[in-house]
């Protein structure tokens, strides 16, 4: 028979502090003797983890000796349960009727569940639930302050024991439970008083004790003092001397024959009570007077009661011992065994609970460093503050550069650390010096022709990880059936960044016009990826190529729109005759018409270009300016045609000033003069036109109806003729 | 151990890409909560955060871990507040106790739960300050308004959110300085 409060569940423990015996008090604070309360304390909690049909169910209590861990409570036929736990196999199943409380028990006795059938619904399926520890009951007390366990105390709280099943239960045995395996001291132990060193010679042998805590050193099973150690190692424990002769010990030098054992920082004491009651103390620093403390790790040695008849109680106090100084912890467990005969069965089970101690000295920064590797993030910290902003120093290394891999964690006062581990890294090198890291190298590159015309797109992607700082600009660098090296000036290009919504976290992509190119050209771009500020720039070496296909020369340059893919949409194709003004502030402006193509500044006539491809004699570039030969570069402020001044112009290729027109000196200046040119035809729609490795100059040509290149000024700074030079008197020699 | 992580990046603004090995399937933590359910055989996942400078924090444990060792796990982010059916209960209501200036006030965090017959009740909070006391309420309510309530408090202590920081390398000093960020 599974019968409640029988077996197991015939013990039961309950929080004093209530004003009459079964009176209501349900705070583990006030538990400070007086009546039992009808609180009953919970050995272990629980979270319920899902369930299906089996709603109908409430537990009531878990016996203390359940492991912790996912159990489960499961329906068997139409009126019937079995218990689960995590740590044992499930028992026989245990009929419970609609109103009905009954201990259900496991395989392994002691792991039982007292629970209710609430309803007359059927219990169908399982209930999954979390066996978990229970902090700051009864047994666990309330939290420490950092001032208390800087300071130390003292606190302490009754329980009442009740036999709450039917019968008399017998020899009744609670004593304090180990919290680790225990060990002989080896060869260090402490001294008669003050701080000292407690060794084990069993290899690893602390390794399963709590990292701070009491020990429990006895002689030939006698006790020779419990003290408190702050820190351990695998075979060593380091007591203060604060930590010496704790829970009513005395110092006394150790010997390398004690035993010794880890053990919560309490001990226990009964009172019977008198009318139903024990003592009530004031507060709970407050000790109870006559009273036999024992902190006993044994039943043989610990508290016991011969018998409690049926339905009686007796006082147990405990008290929680706090050496100055005590350690912060997240998590400190107190832990009883209880023992007892009912129905000359003898049952065994613990009674645990946890709490907290705080240390405000632990709040700090930590900052972890690695030198051209990850921090260890388990070692101490390589500098700590408690506040901000602090300094941390960087040291440069011999030769080369040095990258330092830096996490900043918070910690708690209970010695809990924030958990981030991104890491920051900062280059220098051996001056110092900071090293910017340049950003990663774009993927997927590309040049692709555009559908039916010459122009060449710049296609890539970026994806940044890791990249700090991050790119902002594409550096485009071309070259003319060469690859690029990076020495040429870019093409720049700035990146769309998305700082949020949807599409925050692709890769950005670049997708930009190079230029328009004859067909069979070999254009090769190298692709970069750039930060602007810095000028940190990605280090890869291999272009893009391609070698364009575009129609034939002098296709009509007719407006094309569409919205299919690769297709770009133009302007009008040039007229035979027209104006386009350059610089509205110094006059300066084309004019073309059948046959030639005119630059003027103002009324200053800087040169016509005369072309018909029937081989007309006036042919050629007429000019009142010489020619002169110098080597001109510098960085534009518009393209292809670039005014300084009234007096000062620059033709560009390339993105580079090429050629000069110097009004002041009457000379037009470029690198050289060659007869061929680069290209016959651009298809543009312009003049003057950039075609990226070169700066094309059109004349319509009235023989064959189109225009046609006259001349070219390349990228290196020559200036290509496919007319002659006709140094020209007057303006009218140009007619 | 949560230790599978092996590499964190940023492929984009306030995205950050984690990456993890190990023998799956695996247990992805984020604020004390599984991101994945059930566990996931990725070995990778883009987090969308509100920090552009630090990323969410993460842990990863793999079906030869146990949940003991992950923090999060240990010390849980938020509070589960339980209850069992309280007799004749339409619906519950949470509320947070707040403080306003000397005062303090209840604030409804999850106006209506309504009773579903399952008996046992839960309402996981959201994220809490850590070192912080916090006390929530469950009111019980009948189909006449009558109520009956319920308190739970406790002591937040979890591990603690990554700092604010900002790091500037002054190469005249040679010191790298922590600072505090406002963004």
């Amino acid at each position: 028979m599974a019968t409640a409060f029988t077996k197991i569940d015939a013990l039961g423990l309950y929080l004093s502090g209530a004003t009459v015996a079964g009176g209501g008090q349900p705070l583990p604070a006030s538990a400070l003797g007086g009546y039992r309360s009808s609180k009953e304390v919970q050995r272990l909690g629980f979270v319920v983890r899902g369930g299906f049909g089996i709603k109908p169910i409430r537990i009531d209590w878990i016996s203390g000796s359940n492991g912790t861990g996912r159990s489960a409570l499961n329906a068997s036929g139409t009126t019937s349960l079995i218990w689960d736990p995590y740590d044992a196999t499930a028992g026989t199943a245990v009929s419970v009727a609609n109103g009905e409380t009954k201990l259900i028990e496991s395989n392994t006795v002691a792991k039982s569940i007292r629970v209710t059938r609430m309803s007359s619904d059927t219990p169908k399926g399982n209930l999954a639930i979390d066996v978990v520890d229970v902090f700051n009951d009864l047994l666990g007390f309330s939290n420490i302050s950092s001032d208390d366990a800087t300071a130390g105390k003292a606190n302490y709280r009754a329980a009442f024991i009740r036999n709450h099943s039917g019968a008399t239960i017998t020899d009744i045995k609670v004593w304090i439970k180990t919290l680790g395996t225990q060990r002989v001291s080896g060869t260090a132990q402490l001294g008669s008083s003050g701080s000292g060193t407690i060794t084990t010679a069993t290899a690893s042998g602390f390794a399963d004790w709590p990292t701070s805590g009491w020990c429990h050193i006895k002689n030939a099973g006698t006790t020779r003092e419990i003290v408190y150690y702050t820190s351990r190692t695998s075979t060593s424990l380091t007591v203060p001397a604060a930590g010496r002769g704790r829970l009513g010990t005395s110092a006394a030098a150790g010997a390398n024959t004690d035993t010794i054992d880890a053990v919560p920082g309490i001990r226990v004491g009964l009172e019977a009570p008198s009318s139903d009651a024990i003592q009530t103390i004031a507060n709970e620093t407050t000790a109870p007077t006559g009273i036999t403390w024992n902190a006993q790790t044994t039943s043989a040695t610990g508290v016991s009661i011969a018998s409690l008849a049926a339905s009686a109680d007796y006082g147990l106090w405990i008290h929680r011992d706090t050496p100055a100084g005590m350690v912060a912890g997240a998590q400190i467990r107190n832990s009883l065994n209880i023992e007892f005969v009912y129905s000359a069965t003898t049952y065994s089970t613990v009674w645990s609970g946890l709490y907290r101690c705080a240390n405000n000295a632990l709040r700090l920064y930590e900052l972890y460093s690695g030198t051209d590797t990850s921090p260890d993030l388990t070692a101490t910290a390589a500098t700590t503050s408690a506040t901000l902003p602090f300094n941390h120093a960087l040291t440069p290394p011999g030769s080369g550069n040095r990258t330092y891999h830096i996490v900043v964690r918070y910690r708690n006062a209970y010695g809990l650390t924030s958990l981030n581990r991104y890491e920051r890294k900062t280059k220098i090198d051996s001056t110092g010096a900071l090293v910017v890291k340049n950003p990663s190298a774009p993927t997927n590159m590309s040049l692709q022709g555009e559908i039916g015309g010459g122009g060449v797109y710049a296609r890539a992607h970026y994806t940044a990880i890791d990249d700090d700082p991050v790119a902002n600009t594409w550096a485009i660098y071309l070259a003319n059936g060469s690859n690029p090296t990076g020495s040429e000036t870019p093409i720049l290009v700035p990146m769309t960044i998305e700082n949020g919504g949807l599409f925050r976290r692709n890769v950005r992509p670049l997708s930009y016009l190079i230029g328009t190119f004859i067909s069979g050209a070999d254009v090769r771009a190298l692709i970069r990826t750039r930060h602007s500020a810095s000028g940190a720039e990605s280090t890869n070496t291999t272009p893009a190529t391609i070698t364009t296909t575009t129609g034939p020369v002098g296709l009509p340059r007719v407006p094309m729109f569409g919205p299919g893919f690769g297709q770009i949409q133009r302007g009008a194709s040039l007229g035979v005759g027209g104006t386009k003004i350059i610089s509205a502030p110094y006059n300066v402006y084309l004019s073309w018409d059948s046959g030639y193509l005119d630059l003027w500044v103002g009324t200053d006539h800087i040169f016509r270009i005369r072309y018909d491809s029937s081989g007309a004699a006036n042919n050629g570039i007429w000019t009142t300016y010489a020619f002169a030969k110098d080597v001109i570069s510098g960085t534009p402020t518009s393209e292809p045609i670039d005014v300084v001044s009234a007096t000062e112009l620059y033709i560009t290729s390339n993105g580079v000033r090429r050629m000069k027109i110097d009004r002041s000196a009457g000379t037009i200046s470029f690198t050289s003069m060659d007869k061929a040119l680069t290209r016959r035809s651009s298809n543009s729609s312009q003049p003057v036109f950039d075609a990226t490795f070169q700066t094309l100059f059109q004349v319509y040509d009235p023989y064959a109806g189109d225009y046609a290149t006259a001349l070219d000024l390349d990228s290196d700074g020559t200036l290509r003729m496919n007319v002659p030079w006709r140094r020209a008197g007057t303006v009218g020699d140009f007619n | 151990m949560a230790s599978s992580i092996t590499s964190i990046t940023k492929p984009a603004a306030f995205s950050w890409q984690y990456n993890w090995s190990g023998t799956s399937r695996f247990h992805v933590i984020a604020k004390g909560r599984d991101v994945f359910f059930p566990s996931t055989t990725k070995t990778s996942h883009i987090f969308d955060h509100d920090d552009n400078e630090e990323p969410p924090v993460v842990e990863v444990y793999d079906s030869t871990e146990s949940e003991a060792d992950v923090d999060q796990m240990v010390n849980p982010p938020y509070m589960l507040l339980q209850w069992y059916a309280a007799t004749d209960a339409k619906y519950y209501i949470a509320q947070e106790q707040e403080t306003v200036g000397a005062n303090t006030q209840w604030t409804t965090r999850k106006p209506t739960i309504f009773a579903n017959g399952e008996g046992y009740y839960q309402f996981a909070t959201p994220v809490l300050d850590d070192e912080e006391e916090h006390t929530w309420r469950i009111i019980a309510l009948d189909d006449l308004g009558h109520e009956s309530i319920v308190e739970f408090t406790m002591t937040m202590v979890r591990n603690p959110d990554p700092p604010r920081i900002s790091l500037a390398y002054n190469a005249g000093t040679g010191n790298l300085t922590v600072s505090a960020r406002s963004t």
